[in-house]
């Protein structure tokens, strides 16, 4: 219906858009995401430098701790190219998280259901600016989104889409035209 | 490629060997090992020890050696409270290859080996070490302890690697699993000294009085004798006794060597055994033939290829006191 600039987005999202969906945000994980595989990858890389100083013995502990480091590696490798293809996308009625490098995956759920919500904030995501959304039915958790940049912002935008009323009504008029507190009581 | 690790810690393979069926099946092909691959042995053995005895016989020897090993696998999978409970069962009870003031100085000149590289790595560490302190802080105060302390496994298991295969060493000799599997763990072997003076290595399945059923290791046979046949029994050590101690003992170190158990005779597999009954095997009747070969003074041998076996000591006993009076007739 509303043919609009937010959709030319990547092509991988728009494909699994209907013609008259509007995507309203569409965002990565926070970066952070990559520390944990990073800071594993780092330290056994250092460790494996460490122990190649070891020339005593046999070598095949060596070798296999360079596999090791070599397989952390990679697998980092893949965790930072699976979360360079992740998008979490919202339109007016869905929430799409879109994933996987080899295995395409497009997990929906409809926004009703983000009524069951946590938005939770952690140290690091205060310091770093990300959030997560805990994603609740019935009282179990559904899905997890974590790492998710400009969390606060998404929340609010999240709720103005389910509760439309309640973000442009007469009440924010109200408050808009309410008279400035006058002096302190 | 994502998911290996997560895959492997949730492997149902893994799982079933885990299970008591897949302990079980191994069980059960280690007894086929032990009886050279027949089953007629391998339920008398069954039937003499008991499907615990097996099952634990099977297992408890693997135990020590492997643990090492499989608390490193658990830390790099990140299951680092199970990985660290299996270390410290590793120190409580896997013996190590050296002593422990010996394990200490490999660590010390191990550390000293690393400190004192070449200038260019102790660089190119340095640079690597930095952001990684960066980032396990950042994981520590930001992300949460769980996924600190799984980076610190990770790289906790690849640091141990050296030195658990030095305190540690995995046996890679194939001969060392083949005698390993081939014996009956869960009984002593033994050197079993006739009354006419002759000795042979064997494992006693049972000791019920008038009869004593002896596995044979040369030709794992089952043979049963009289207990006035056999002049002495021994406890002895197949293979190269382990007289290292492991990384904590519970108890204060010994000040002397460790008691030390006789090698087992040489086995004399393939030439024929003195003892091997004249009759290669029972027929399908029974009592007669295992009576005469009483008779001769000679051992009972179990009945493998017709797939017959002697029912038991007091039968024979019968048997050989019927025919010793038919003789004397």
């Amino acid at each position: 219906m509303k043919p609009t600039a937010a959709r030319a987005g990547p092509l991988a999202i728009d494909r699994y858009l209907l013609p008259s969906e509007v995507h309203v945000v569409r965002l990565r994980q926070h970066p952070a995401f990559l520390i944990p595989p990073l800071a594993g990858t780092l330290g056994a890389l250092l460790a494996a430098i460490a122990i190649s100083a070891i020339r005593e013995g046999n070598k095949s502990p060596q070798i296999i701790v360079w596999i090791l480091t070599i397989f952390l590696l990679i697998r980092f490798v893949f965790t930072a190219a699976a979360w360079f293809v992740q998008y979490i996308v919202i339109t007016e009625e869905r929430l799409l998280l879109i994933s996987g490098l080899k295995t395409r995956t497009v997990k929906m759920i409809p926004l009703p259901k983000l009524k069951e919500m946590t938005f939770e904030r952690s140290l690091a995501g205060r310091i770093m600016k990300f959030g997560s959304f805990i994603i609740e039915s019935g009282g179990q958790i559904q899905l997890t989104l974590g790492y998710i940049v400009y969390s606060e912002q998404l929340y609010l935008e999240i709720c103005s889409t389910i509760f439309p009323q309640l973000a442009y009504n007469e009440d924010t008029e109200r408050i808009d035209e309410s008279p400035p507190v006058s002096g302190e009581s | 490629m994502l998911d290996v690790t997560r895959r492997l810690s949730r492997s149902a393979t893994i799982a079933l060997l885990l299970s008591p069926v897949g302990i079980l099946l191994i069980a059960v092909a280690r007894l086929l090992i032990i009886s050279d691959y027949n089953t007629v042995t391998a339920t008398a053995i069954v039937s003499s020890g008991g499907y615990v005895a097996t099952l634990l016989g099977t297992v408890i020897p693997l135990v020590p050696i492997i643990l090492p090993y499989l608390a490193l696998t658990l830390l790099f999978l990140n299951r680092v409270i199970p990985g660290m409970l299996t270390l410290l069962a590793a120190a409580f009870i896997s013996p190590m290859a050296v002593t422990r003031p010996t394990a200490l100085r490999l660590a010390e000149k191990d550390w000293h080996l690393i400190v004192n590289n070449n200038l260019v790595i102790i660089v190119v560490m340095i640079v690597l070490a930095v952001p990684f302190a960066c980032l396990l802080l950042v994981e520590l105060l930001g992300l949460g302890f769980n996924v600190f302390i799984k980076t610190i496994a990770t790289v906790t298991c690849i640091l141990l690697i050296p030195l658990v295969s030095r305190l540690y060493p995995f046996p890679l000799d194939r001969a060392f699993y083949a005698d390993l599997m081939r014996q009956p763990s869960w009984l002593p072997a033994e050197t079993v000294t006739l009354s006419s003076g002759q000795a042979f290595t064997g494992y006693v399945l049972s000791n019920g009085g008038n009869w004593i059923e002896v596995l044979k290791d040369d030709n794992r046979t089952i043979y049963y004798y009289r207990a006035s046949d056999i002049a002495t029994l021994a406890v002895c050590q197949m293979g190269q006794a382990t007289l290292m101690q492991p990384l904590i003992t519970l108890v204060p170190a010994k000040t002397h060597a460790p008691s030390h158990t006789q090698p087992c005779r040489a086995s004399s597999a393939g030439r024929p055994s003195p003892y091997q009954p004249r009759t290669p095997a029972l027929p399908a009747n029974g009592h007669e033939p295992s009576a005469l070969a009483a008779l001769d003074h000679g051992p009972v041998q179990i009945a493998q290829p017709s797939g017959h076996r002697c029912e038991d000591a007091r039968q024979r006993q019968q048997a050989y006191e019927v025919i010793k009076l038919v003789v004397k007739k």
